[in-house]
Formats: C-alpha cells, sequence, structure tokens
C-alpha cells in the first residue's frame, strides 16, 4: 500500500514537468506583447519597455525563460507578477478561499446527492422517483452563472436572508450560497448516479441473501447496497473536486469571491507567464492527489480491490 | 424508514436554512462602517503616482497626494500646493510652492520633492509606465535612454526651498494645465530608500492618508482615512472611503442595489436600460472626457489623398451615431461633434466643418461616388476591434450602417485580446481600419490632440502628418491664456475635421449610481466619483 503511494507520488513529477512546459508555451504563444498592454493606449518609452521585458524575463527565449520559470520553482520562487508582488504570496491568498469554496461544495453535493439517490433507487419507478429525475434534469439544463444571478439577486438582493457578495470575508457563512450554487450541477450528476447504482444494486443476489439472512432493512440499505453503489458515485465526486476548483470562476466572478478564478482571469488577459502556470499547476497537483484518494478509496469500499 | 428518511430531510432542510439566515446575519454588519465604500479594482501597479498609468490605482494615488493643482468635478483647475505658476513664453516656468506643507510621516514638502520626483520618473532604469509626460521637460532625452547619459534632468532647477524652475523644449500652455496630472506628485525623502515598500504603504500630502492597521487587503479592498495635515482646496467631507475590488460591474451592481456599496461609478451593460427605473434619483449621469474612434491607416488602400478624403467623409456621415447610441447604450454615449469630448473647458461643439459627423445618407452615397469617379472601390471595409472590452456590438452596429448607406461590404474584425490589437496597430501590420479611444488623463483638450495627431508623437496611430494642423496646434499650444488657447485649439480641431484622420464616433457618459445611504454624491470630468465630497 505504501509503496503504492509512492509511486503514484512519482509518477507526478512528470506530469508535473509536462504540465508546466504545455501552460509556459501556450501563455507564451499568446499574441500580443504584454508590456505595450501595460501601457495601454499611452505611450511607453523604448528604454522602460525594454526594462520590463527584461525584468520579467519576456526579452529571453522561450526555454530560457521556462528553466529559469522551473529554477526558481525548485527555490520555491514562483516568481512575481506585474504589479511587482510575489506570485506565491498570491497563491497563499487565493488558494485557500476556493479550496474552502470547493470543499463545501462538494460535501454539499455528495450529502444530498447521495441521500436523495438512495431514497430514488430504492423507488425506482415512483412519483417520488419520476419528480427527482426531472428536477435533477432542470438543474443540469440550466448554466451556473443563471442560477448564480437567480440565487443572488433573489435571496440577496430581494429579499436579503443572504449576503450579496462574499468579498474579503470568506466565512462558512458567506460562503454557503455560493457553494450551493457551484455544487448545484454536480448535486444533480450525484444524485442520477447514485440512484442508479442503488436500483441496480437493489435486487442484487447478494442483497436478497442480506435480507434472508433477517438483517434489518435500514442494515441491508447502508452497508450492502449503499457501500456498493458508491464506487462510481466517488470516482465522480473526486474528480469534481478538481473541476470545481477551476471551474468556480463564474461563481466566483458572481458573488465576487477573491480566490482562484479571479486571479487566473486577471493573469490570463494580461499575460503574465509565471501567475498563470503557478496557479495552473497547483490545480493540477490537487486535481492528481484527489485521484489518487479515489483510488484508495475505491479500496475501502471494495473489499476485492487491493493495492500492492 | 420512510419516517427517517422524512424526519432528515426536515432536519437537513432546515440545517440549511438556518445557514443561510446566519449568512444573512452576518452581512448586515458589515455594511455599517462608517467609511464610503466606493467600487475599485486591485491597483495594477505599486502605488507610486510615476508609476500609476490605470484608474484602479489612479483613484487612490489621487486621494493620497496633492500635486501643485488639482482639478474641481467640472474639469476646472485649481492651485493646491502652487502658490504661484510664472512664465512669460510658455516655456520657460518658475514655481513657487506654499510652505508649511507636511507628508503625512512629518517630513516638508519643499520644490526638492517635486524636482526629485519627477528625475525618480523619468529616469529610464527606474521603468516607471509614466515617464513619457516629462518628454518637454529639458534633458529628458538624456534620461530617458538605457544606459541614461545623466541621472537628472537639466530643465529642473531648485532655487529655495519653495522654488524651482522648469524650462521645456518648446512652450506649451498644456504643460501648466497638466500639473495636477498625478505623475507630477512629490515625494517624500523615505520613497527613494525602498520604492517598491513604499508603493505598498505610501506616504502622501493629499487631502487622504491610508487608515490604520491593514488598509490594503489585497485584492479586497484598501481604505482611507482624511489627513488631518492637508491645507489644499478639496478636504475630505467624508470620514474615509473604502475601496472595494470588484471582479464585474455586474456584482458590484447587485452590492448597490442591496446598499452594500455606497457608489458604483459605472453601471454594467446589462443594466443599461433598466438602472434610471432601479435606482431612481439615486441613478447619476454626467459627459466624460473619454472618445471612442475608428482611425483609419494612412497607408490604407483608397484611403490616401483626394480620394481618401471624399472616403473617410462619406463614411463618417454613413454612420447613424445617434441611433446607435440609442439603441445599444440606451443614451449613455453622445454623438461625437469634434476631436475633445465635451466635459472639457473651452470645448466648441459647433466646429466649423462639425457637419462631417452627423448622419447624411444623400450626401454619403454622393461622396462615395465621387471617390469611386477617382478610383473604383474594390475590397471590403473592415474595422478591427477587440471583443475582450464589450464593442462588438457598435462596431456590428456601425459597419451595418455603413453598409446600408453605401451598399459596400463592411465589417467588423474581431480580436481577441485588446493587447493584440494594439500590437498591430504600433507595428503598422494591422491593413484596415481600427477602433481606438482616449481617455483625457487631465481636463484638457490639447490632451485629446497633442499625442494622437501631431506628427512627431509616438502615439500618432494613424500616422497622421499635416503641417498646417501642427502649426496651428503649436500655436495653441503656445498661447499665454486659456481662452486663447481654447480658440487657436479649435482652428486646429477645423483642420482635422477637413482631413478626418480618424473618424469620431462617440463622446461617453458615464452612469453611475448610489446607494440610499448617501446623501450626496457627484460624478467628475473624468468619470469617476468626486471622492472628497461624497457624504453619508
Amino acid at each position: 500500500m505504501a509503496w503504492y503511494i509512492v509511486r503514484r507520488l512519482l509518477q507526478m513529477i512528470p506530469v508535473f514537468l509536462g504540465a508546466t512546459l504545455l501552460i509556459y508555451g501556450m501563455v507564451f504563444l499568446v499574441p500580443g506583447d504584454p508590456i505595450q498592454a501595460l501601457a495601454g493606449s499611452k505611450p511607453l518609452t523604448p528604454a522602460v519597455a525594454d526594462q520590463l521585458r527584461a525584468r520579467y524575463n519576456l526579452d529571453k527565449p522561450f526555454l530560457v525563460q521556462y528553466l529559469l520559470y522551473l529554477k526558481g520553482i525548485l527555490t520555491l520562487d514562483f516568481g512575481t507578477s506585474f504589479s511587482g508582488r510575489p506570485v506565491s504570496e498570491e497563491l497563499a491568498r487565493a488558494f485557500p478561499v476556493t479550496l474552502k469554496l470547493a470543499i463545501m461544495a462538494v460535501a454539499i453535493e455528495s450529502v444530498f446527492g447521495i441521500f436523495f439517490g438512495v431514497f430514488a433507487g430504492l423507488r425506482k419507478g415512483k412519483l417520488f422517483d419520476s419528480t427527482l429525475l426531472v428536477v435533477s434534469l432542470i438543474i443540469i439544463a440550466v448554466p451556473i452563472f443563471v442560477v448564480g444571478f437567480l440565487a443572488q439577486f433573489f435571496l440577496g438582493v430581494k429579499w436579503g436572508i443572504a449576503p450579496v457578495t462574499v468579498g474579503g470575508d470568506a466565512s462558512f457563512g458567506r460562503l454557503l450560497v455560493p457553494a450551493i450554487v457551484l455544487g448545484s450541477l454536480s448535486f444533480a450528476y450525484v444524485l442520477r448516479l447514485t440512484r442508479n447504482s442503488v436500483a441496480e444494486n437493489k435486487d442484487a443476489d447478494y442483497v436478497r441473501t442480506a435480507t434472508a439472512k433477517g438483517l434489518s432493512r435500514r442494515r441491508v440499505v447502508t452497508v450492502h447496497i449503499l457501500r456498493n453503489s458508491l464506487i462510481p458515485v466517488v470516482t465522480f465526486v473526486g474528480a469534481d473536486l478538481g473541476a470545481l476548483m477551476g471551474g468556480a470562476i463564474v461563481t466566483e466572478g458572481i458573488f465576487n469571491i477573491n480566490g482562484v478564478g479571479g486571479a487566473l482571469y486577471q493573469a490570463v488577459t494580461r499575460g503574465e507567464p509565471p501567475t498563470v502556470v503557478s496557479f495552473v499547476t497547483v490545480l493540477v497537483v490537487i486535481f492528481l492527489l484527489a485521484n489518487l484518494l479515489v483510488d484508495l478509496l475505491y479500496a475501502a469500499l471494495d473489499p476485492r480491490i487491493r493495492y500492492v | 424508514m420512510l419516517r427517517i428518511t422524512r424526519t432528515t430531510a426536515f432536519a437537513a432542510a432546515l440545517v440549511l436554512t438556518a445557514g443561510i439566515g446566519l449568512a444573512g446575519c452576518s452581512s448586515d454588519s458589515g455594511s455599517k462602517s462608517k467609511y464610503v465604500t466606493v467600487n475599485g479594482s486591485e491597483p495594477q501597479n505599486p502605488l507610486v503616482p510615476t508609476n500609476t498609468n490605470e484608474n484602479g490605482g489612479g483613484r487612490v494615488v489621487d486621494r493620497l497626494f496633492a500635486g501643485l493643482k488639482y482639478y474641481d468635478a467640472k474639469g476646472d483647475p485649481h492651485d493646491e500646493m502652487a502658490e504661484s505658476i510664472e512664465t512669460t513664453d510658455s516655456q520657460n516656468y518658475t514655481i513657487k510652492i506654499k510652505p508649511d506643507w507636511t507628508f503625512t510621516d512629518g517630513t516638508p514638502v519643499t520644490a526638492k520633492s517635486f524636482v526629485d520626483a519627477w528625475n525618480y520618473g523619468a529616469l529610464a532604469t527606474n521603468a516607471q509606465l509614466q515617464s513619457y509626460v516629462f518628454t518637454l521637460i529639458q534633458g529628458y532625452d538624456d534620461v530617458s535612454v538605457a544606459p541614461p547619459k545623466a541621472q537628472t534632468m537639466s530643465g529642473l532647477k531648485v532655487i529655495d526651498d519653495t522654488t524651482f524652475t522648469v524650462a521645456l523644449t518648446q512652450p506649451s500652455i498644456d504643460f501648466e494645465l497638466g500639473l495636477g496630472y498625478a505623475p507630477f506628485y512629490p515625494l517624500p525623502e523615505a520613497a527613494y530608500k525602498d520604492m517598491k515598500a513604499f508603493g505598498n504603504n505610501p506616504i502622501g500630502n493629499g487631502p487622504y492618508k491610508f487608515a490604520e492597521g491593514n488598509a490594503w487587503e489585497h485584492n479586497v479592498k484598501l481604505d482611507v482615512v482624511p489627513n488631518p495635515d492637508y491645507k489644499g482646496g478639496r478636504p475630505a467631507k467624508n470620514e474615509g472611503l473604502s475601496f472595494v475590488f470588484y471582479q464585474s460591474f455586474d456584482t458590484a451592481y447587485a452590492d448597490l442595489q442591496a446598499d452594500n456599496l455606497d457608489f458604483l461609478d459605472t453601471i454594467p451593460d446589462s443594466a443599461l436600460a433598466t438602472f434610471k427605473q432601479d435606482l431612481g434619483d439615486r441613478a447619476i449621469e454626467a459627459p466624460t472626457a473619454q472618445d471612442q474612434w475608428i482611425g483609419i491607416p494612412a497607408n490604407l488602400a483608397h484611403f490616401a489623398g483626394e480620394e481618401g478624403n471624399l472616403r473617410k467623409q462619406a463614411i463618417s456621415k454613413a454612420i447613424n451615431r445617434e441611433q446607435i447610441s440609442q439603441n445599444i447604450f440606451h443614451g449613455t454615449r453622445l454623438s461625437a461633434k469634434d476631436f475633445t469630448s465635451s466635459s472639457l473647458p473651452g470645448y466648441n461643439g459647433n466646429l466649423l466643418g462639425s457637419e462631417v459627423l452627423t448622419y447624411d445618407p444623400e450626401g454619403a452615397k454622393k461622396l462615395w461616388a465621387q471617390a469611386d469617379a477617382i478610383s473604383p472601390w474594390s475590397g471590403q471595409f473592415q474595422i478591427a476591434y477587440n471583443s475582450d472590452g464589450g464593442h462588438q456590438a457598435w462596431i456590428e452596429a456601425v459597419t451595418n450602417s455603413i453598409k446600408n448607406t453605401l451598399g459596400i461590404e463592411a465589417v467588423g474584425a474581431a480580436y481577441p485580446t485588446f493587447k493584440q490589437v494594439r500590437d498591430e496597430i504600433t507595428g503598422r501590420t494591422i491593413g484596415k481600419a481600427f477602433r481606438y479611444g482616449w481617455q483625457g488623463d487631465y481636463p484638457s483638450m490639447l490632451q485629446f490632440l497633442t499625442p494622437n495627431f501631431l506628427s512627431n508623437s509616438p502615439t500618432n496611430d494613424v500616422d497622421y502628418k499635416s503641417p498646417e494642423f501642427d502649426a496651428k496646434l503649436n500655436a495653441a499650444l503656445a498661447a499665454k491664456t486659456p481662452e486663447e488657447s481654447y480658440g487657436l485649439t479649435a482652428q486646429a480641431q477645423e483642420v482635422l475635421l477637413r482631413d478626418l484622420p480618424a473618424i469620431p464616433i462617440f463622446d461617453y457618459i458615464a452612469s453611475a449610481g448610489r446607494s440610499t445611504n448617501v446623501t450626496h454624491a457627484e460624478l467628475a470630468w473624468n468619470g469617476l466619483a468626486d471622492f472628497e465630497t461624497l457624504t453619508k
């Protein structure tokens, strides 16, 4: 088991190198001179432009730029943004906020999704099941920014029962509505995955055996049906944590949450390679770690799976 | 089982509602701040006046520093730190400053504070974005090259603690008008020790200073409080300002409606149609010194000489500015009447030849036919624009207007980002007409004309070269009084209206709003709040 984890962690090194190189290359290839853009339509003295290019290594060839960036990372120096602040400071500020938001969203979607999914699966074809089917279809069909703006307008502006924006105070209470909005789409998926899985498993032989043994209905559902139904759900939720962190940009924009999305968007539009690459790389690492966690959970859920 | 599930579901719903309720409570505590909350954005550079060239940082820098002059809400200049600014030829200035002013660290503001700050801003090795504003000062050419040939500009001389002289390379009345612009602010001694640290926690002499404690929370907000030592003509009338940074104006607008934000200087496009209804008398509108033009590169095929002149006039007359402003901007744009902006001192909306900017389909067709007689038209008329700035709708409307009037193929050419389109414009490789604009740095008509149309200006994007215009504009710059300069500027503009190096389309009207907590809010000439007079 420990060896398996070490191996997986080692595999992350080439992925990390590949990801940074690819992203650095993409930012590099974005047309337009970022230094000229700093000046807008105002003039920029050529000497000043040259100084700035040199300061951010933009005057060097692509590979040199990339290697300098890598060298910096090895010494935990992620470079500086155009505003002169270290990127590491920006990472330390933005990631906790978005991580908190994403974890809240994942918690909400899993708890409610699995709960209602089990309920619907056990009552396959009944009114409750069909109602949830329609509800989840609606949630999947409506784009997230519509949900976000509606929640903000009605809960925040019109009725005043929830904060309109989050701003600097990213507390649990203020992040709750954005987390519900962010988790809503995945809630629908978790619901349907659980529901299908449970509906399939509830007629399985081992469930009949368990019932025949005289186990309580409750024990049959939670231990025998649910545990075996969770594998696809766990796969989805694990991958979703990474997806939500990267995809929170819309929700963060609507609720003015100062997280990864906003910082990344600004860095992309300004064409700051160090900032973009650092943010995306951390996202990639989180994604990889979440996947590792999912694989380990498989073993916990299904005794047939063993890692050596 | 059923009962358990229902109970649990109910409990879950209860928890959720309680959570939202809890969140609701916590939101109230935030809005009771005594500071007036205004929208802003994270400054893109450290708060050093010579390095701040965008209005996220600019709106803060202007609060923290006081210059020789300041501009009131209408854009009229007044002396702030200047006791007197004397010149006989608009080229050599003797500037006396008021004594007894101090920076917030207690050190006095002297003539040297100004001269050193300007020299710092101009020196190439300091890589200050606003370095170009010192271009006119003698000796700038020596300090603005790398490596610099001199460390200071020869045109600046400190006479005594309160007097210094400035020598320019050519007469410019605009130099004096521009002395309230941020790069001309003074800096304290302390700044030069560590400019980076200074930019994070500036020490100024303006109407405000940083609030105690964590004044600047990066990407979140920045708080300033009145500076009790400020002695100038625009003292703070509120207990402080809190610049709240938003990622989108839509979000800021939601906060404004919920009274969490006290002043928003830009109503988002999505609310332009409804904001007057939503806000009632809390909606604020005022013309602002910002223009949109369509530039036509001098070397574009069919747009040179007599033929080009006819075609440019035809295109200008083919654009129904009035209708586009109504349909797309809900009246928040003014049809351009000249190359400056109606909010500027000395503006004249009835210049000779300005009828070329009014919609006249018949006249447009006639002019186009005349041009065709010289050389028949072929191909497409394309207008390049950046699609990250909300320009698509109006550019399409403009091309449709041209297409319908002149019967030619006119299309918008979208570039994904602003920097991409700028690259091709400055590299002269764009090969089509392009959207561009100008936002006044300080309230002066000359500041719209000099950088954009003077032959030797580095930002003359359309390569307009007219000795006649240059002569008239230089005469306006050399004028003795503002009034004299206004008349000469008008003459220079009449040359532009005849040659149309660019086609003016709109002036901006800023649309803003205030919360119910605010008792006085006004928009200034630049489309931002008149921050000092906001009260609640």
